[in-house]
């Protein structure tokens, strides 16, 4: 047992809840703000409202120095080029971490482009395009992990669930309906992946000198059940678009 | 938009240290460098430690840095996806 590993997983546990618990406790969240975060099942409005608190900084800070909304998307997509090698590496812990810095730059992009009126139709659509593909190389990354186990099935259905959830709300905003319900939107979907990645590895170290648990043995969990839950959410998207639309068109 | 030369905020260090100790840790914990990644772990940790001493001997503690920091009109919505 290396126990320089499990004192740093503890450590690390510890400074994540800390920070969070201590961060979320002392945050008065304003009345307007909670209508602009938005809001999910899974993750409330308070929850946004007080991680963009967070984001702010960062976006007074590109703005300062002239950093545009495209250069933060490209980052993006490079970004999320690592975290499938890494993943695909086996370092789970850091593909994780990365994966919600890259799902953070996906929200900063977005809010610097309305901040700095550099908001187009043509950044919107790049925007999306690398959304997609930034999504989908997380997956990538865990079926080449997987390659060898039955969770490759469950990574690729969880990419294609991942990937039609973006596409049935494109459609549907293609048909002139909006289509924002769903259990899973993609902050969620980087959040669970994330840290389904990072405490998979936590909780391996922790329990390293009474239990020897593989690396990945949480994250199997977490992608199944993420599998089903997204897949659903997509099924979600797809009913009430099929309800919104309702007879045949004039 | 902030002047580029505005000192740096508490809250810059907090963002820019946790990036960096969560990164060092991961190089350590997924034995992929762990020099590099203690070297880092080290790093962040004296970072965010000057970011909370910091805060009392002077570091900017400005509006947009504190928790309650949204103020009306200044954040544009985002975008859910």
């Amino acid at each position: 047992v290396a126990w320089s590993e499990v004192v740093l997983a503890w450590a690390v546990v510890g400074f994540i809840l800390g920070t969070a618990i201590w961060s979320f406790g002392r945050f008065r969240q304003p009345e307007h703000a909670a209508a602009q975060a938005g809001h999910s099942p899974l993750l409330g409005a308070r929850v946004r409202s007080w991680y963009i608190s967070y984001l702010e900084t960062v976006e007074r800070r590109c703005a300062a120095w002239g950093v545009l909304p495209t250069h933060l998307s490209f980052a993006q997509l490079g970004l999320s080029v690592v975290v499938a090698l890494a993943i695909a590496r086996g370092m789970l812990f850091t593909g994780g971490w990365l994966l919600l810095v890259t799902g953070t730059l996906d929200i900063i992009d977005g809010r610097l482009a309305r901040r700095t009126n550099g908001a187009s139709l043509r950044g919107a659509f790049l925007d999306s395009v690398i959304d997609r593909y930034a999504d989908a190389f997380g997956y990538f990354g865990l079926a080449v992990y997987f390659r060898d186990s039955w969770l490759l099935w469950v990574a690729l259905l969880a990419m294609l669930g991942s990937l039609m959830v973006s596409y049935t709300r494109a459609r549907a905003e293609g048909l002139g309906e909006s289509c924002k319900v769903g259990l899973l939107q993609r902050p969620e979907r980087y959040v669970i992946l994330g840290f389904g990645c990072m405490f998979s590895v936590l909780l391996a170290r922790m329990l390293a000198p009474v239990w020897n648990l593989a690396d990945h043995a949480l994250l199997a969990v977490v992608l199944v059940v993420l599998a089903v839950l997204v897949n659903f959410t997509a099924l979600q998207r797809a009913v009430h678009v099929w309800r919104v639309l309702g007879g045949p068109r004039a | 938009v902030r002047n580029p030369q505005e000192p740096v905020g508490r809250r810059e260090f907090q963002v820019v240290g946790t990036f960096f100790l969560l990164l060092g840790a991961g190089l350590v914990l997924d034995r992929a460098a762990p020099a590099l990644g203690w070297i880092l772990v080290v790093g962040a940790t004296v970072l965010l430690a000057a970011a909370h001493w910091g805060s009392a001997r002077g570091l900017p503690r400005t509006a947009e840095t504190e928790p309650t920091s949204n103020q009306p009109g200044t954040s544009p919505p985002s975008t859910p996806s």
